[in-house]
């Protein structure tokens, strides 16, 4: 009867309108919960017989492109931001030129002390000076050594971690999918999982860049950049081994550190899956950018000790003797150039907490005894040892020659354009990534709106109401007939 | 139903990211003007370091050779004042030994010998002078004194001669034991037989002072002076005659003398010149390089100033915006 009919519209009516109210106020409680899709209701009309409005579907705003964009942005930040504090970390160590205690500063005071020495060589306490700043100075190269350790260890310990937590959070996004799928077909609201579930697949991109497929019943599949199965019905397991403590002879490729497996496959960390992302970033960090760095350094202590062996300088040691730098003690020797910079260290016989004296400075390392007081020949040399520029073919310095302040200038010109480099990207991904995030974020929920929507819904509650109130009204008028 | 709309957050994120950008800048500025140079020097120069290592290790050259050529001047100063000093009573004094030896007074010889002992006395110690420890004369031997006193060398001289009669053989006796190795050089000489190496005054010139004791010019010297000494002396036995030969040729010895150490103090003047040519080079080459370490590290401290007061500006107009932004809500209107 048309009656009931108006009645069952008008409770339609009131169910949707309170509905409505309610996806409101979840909407504007949320308004600043990052990574909330706004709701909407999505209503039709009745058909077949029922009159009314009836809900089609809760939309949530939540656009795939802009969030896939917004996802390749986020990898790309994770990683670069990875690789400046990388090289801003071995630049403070190694410090630039007129910097105090950077490495060109070293080697500038250790010239300064030779001068100084040269011009009074009797007075024993300028031979001291000298053999301090010798000492610091190949001090100063073993800190940066150190440094690039500590860096490669930190990037493994680091790897490690993040294996961890992506298993983790694979294995999460399967009992989400499981549950959402469980939910939806149960007939209850499953926003708030999804919007859980964005929120993960969010944190596993930053790691691991991915791609989302949607499978079917709401469910989805990840995969790397590269089509590897993350998530496929089933979370992929990857495994790595740390390696504990680090020495510049470890690489990838020696065997000595771990590569990544998927499921117990060996898997690649230098093709397009981890071209991006914290976990490819880290990979490159430990086996190609601080490797690199680490055999320029070596070269660099190599080009140090070579030029105080040089036979004909210091007459009071025999040929093929350890000059004023040693490996520890020991001559160079090219095989075991790895970690050299590491192992360089002052000549025992110039330093007298080693049992050495610092009248060898001037008399020569292999000298018994002290000899005239004015002699600056072998300090002479010394100093002539540093500025002369040697033939730099084979290292990583190039064809040509260069003088000592050359090679450390080429050194710290290697980690200042790696620096350069990250920086730019990182500007250019975190300015991506800002404009991304705010286009997914104008998607997002809208007070004003929210409010106004409330004001009408108002009015129609109060009028669907209304039109209960007047339908009962009409029905007593018929039971008074 | 869909209708155009901008989601909160997504201006609250622009003003936010605007606010903090530019209070990086904000205090990036400051801190350039207050130290007057960029502070973030990898990015000034764009990551190559060649060419400021390349100033820089310049710069710390120039510095180190104007401070150490400061000491070698001052070396070389003393060593040519000393020289001076010998070169200034040499003349007088041949002029007394010369009129001594053609006197009649019984006392003439005597008297001159007497000046002559002084002087010979005089002359040592400007040659054992040492600056601040390192002694001038000695060669490679900074510690030693060069000279024994002038009684061990009138002693060793007046052993040599015993036995000379003439002028001719005290003449050739005293020459032979000034040359010989066992006789001056062992016996009143104790510096080094190598001369002080060549001191570096920049990174291609080094100053060569190359004087010792027992230089041709400073044995002539003494020689003369300790014959006018000796010629008198009762334990050799000279005729008057003998002697006033001796005290002849002694002092045309120490005019000649004279006349050498002249031209040596000429030479060593010349050296002191090329220090103080080079200092002022190197002040100069310092100026230009600080000039180019500036064009390249240092911030202007105008051109700051100003980024800093529009920097200033923006930030105080984006507060305003936010505080007016954030009171345009439909709430307030909803009471």
């Amino acid at each position: 009867m048309t009656l009931s009919t108006a009645l069952s519209s008008a409770a339609s009516g009131l169910f949707v309108t309170a509905r409505a109210t309610e996806l409101a106020s979840e909407n504007i409680a949320n308004v600043g919960t990052a990574g909330f899709a706004r709701r909407s209701l999505e209503t039709s009309s009745q058909v077949a017989g029922i009159r009314g409005v009836r809900i089609d579907a809760i939309h949530r705003h939540a656009d795939p492109a802009i969030i896939a964009s917004r996802r390749v942005a986020a990898a790309e930040v994770a990683a670069r931001d990875g690789q400046a504090a990388f090289f801003t970390k071995i630049a403070n160590l190694a410090g630039t030129p007129g910097q105090a205690g950077s490495l060109s500063d070293r080697l500038a005071n250790f010239e300064n002390t030779l001068t100084s020495a040269i011009s009074r060589p009797d007075i024993s306490g300028r031979l001291d000076a000298v053999m301090r700043a010798a000492g610091d100075f190949a001090q100063g190269l073993n800190a940066v050594s150190d440094g690039l350790a500590r860096a490669r260890q930190d990037a493994d310990s680091a790897i490690e971690r993040e294996v961890g937590s992506l298993n983790r959070m694979l294995k999460d996004l399967s009992k989400l999918n499981s549950r959402i799928t469980a939910v939806k077909t149960a007939g209850s609201p499953i926003e708030g999982l999804l919007d859980q579930r964005q929120a993960l697949i969010d944190k596993v991109n930053e790691t691991l860049p991915v791609t989302v497929v949607p499978r079917a019943n709401e469910q989805v599949a990840l995969y790397t950049k590269g089509g590897a199965a993350l998530l496929d019905r089933a979370p992929a397991q990857f495994g790595f081994a740390p390696a504990g403590v680090i020495t510049a002879d470890m690489s990838l490729s020696s065997g000595a550190l771990s590569g990544l497996t998927l499921n117990g496959q060996p898997f690649a960390t230098t093709t397009q899956h981890l071209s991006s992302g914290r976990l490819g970033a880290l990979f490159v960090t430990r086996d190609v950018d601080a490797p690199a760095l680490q055999d320029t350094l070596d070269h660099l202590a190599a080009d140090l000790i070579q030029r105080f062996e040089a036979s004909g300088l210091d007459t009071s040691i025999a040929p093929g003797a350890p000059g004023l730098f040693t490996d520890q003690g020991a001559v160079y020797d090219p095989a075991t150039i790895e970690g050299l910079a590491g192992r360089i260290a002052l000549n025992d016989a110039v330093d007298p907490q080693q049992g050495g004296a610092v009248w060898k400075l001037r008399d020569g390392l292999g000298a018994a005894v002290p000899g005239e007081l004015g002699n600056t020949s072998l300090l002479r040399g010394f100093q002539g040892a540093l500025a002369d520029a040697r033939d730099q073919t084979g290292t990583p310095f190039g064809p040509g020659a260069l003088n000592s302040t050359e090679t450390i200038s080429a050194l710290v010109t290697q980690i200042g354009l790696g620096q350069a480099d990250a920086e730019r990207a990182q500007v250019r991904s975190v300015a991506t990534l800002d404009e991304l995030t705010r286009a997914e974020q104008a998607n997002g929920v809208d007070t004003d709106k929210e409010l106004q929507s409330l004001l009408v819904l108002e009015r129609s509650y109060a009028a669907n109401a209304k039109v209960i109130q007047v339908v009962d009204e009409m029905m007593q008028w018929l039971l008074r007939i | 139903m869909i209708s155009p709309t901008i989601g909160d957050l997504a201006i609250r994120f622009e003003l936010r990211a605007r606010m903090s950008g530019l209070k990086t800048d904000m205090s990036r500025l400051t801190s350039e003007l207050s130290s007057g140079r960029k502070s973030n020097i990898s990015k000034a120069v764009g990551g190559d370091f060649t060419y400021l290592g390349h100033i820089e290790a310049s710069l710390s050259k120039a510095d180190r050779f104007l401070t150490a050529n400061k000491e070698t001047k001052t070396l070389t100063d003393l060593t040519v004042a000393q020289l001076e000093r010998v070169r200034a009573f040499s003349g007088p004094l041949s002029s007394t030994v010369l009129t001594a030896s053609v006197s009649t007074l019984d006392t003439a010889l005597a008297q001159a010998g007497e000046q002559a002992r002084d002087r010979l006395d005089e002359t040592i110690g400007a040659l054992n002078t040492n600056l601040a420890g390192q002694r001038l004369f000695s060669g490679r031997a900074f510690d030693t004194a060069p000279l024994r006193s002038s009684d061990d060398l009138l002693a060793g001289l007046r052993t040599a001669l015993v036995g000379a009669s003439t002028a001719a053989d005290i003449d050739s006796a005293a020459r032979a034991w000034f040359a010989d190795p066992t006789g001056f050089g062992a016996q009143v000489y104790t510096g080094s037989t190598q001369n002080a190496d060549p001191v570096p005054i920049s990174d291609t010139e080094a100053v060569d002072l190359a004087v010792r004791a027992d230089d041709t010019v400073f044995r002539d010297l003494m020689r003369n002076m300790a014959l006018a000494v000796l010629a008198t002396d009762p334990g050799l036995g000279l005729t008057r005659d003998v002697q006033e030969q001796v005290f002849a040729a002694a002092g045309e010895g120490l005019l000649s003398a004279q006349s050498d150490l002249t031209t040596k103090i000429g030479d060593l003047g010349f050296k002191q010149q090329r220090i103080e040519q080079t200092q002022v080079r190197l002040a100069a080459e310092k100026t230009s390089l600080d000039a180019a370490r500036a064009s390249l590290i240092e911030a202007d401290p105008y051109k700051t100033a100003l980024e800093l007061e529009d920097v200033q500006r923006r930030l105080q107009s984006l507060y305003s915006v936010t505080a007016r932004s954030s009171q345009l809500s439909l709430v307030n209107f909803l009471r």
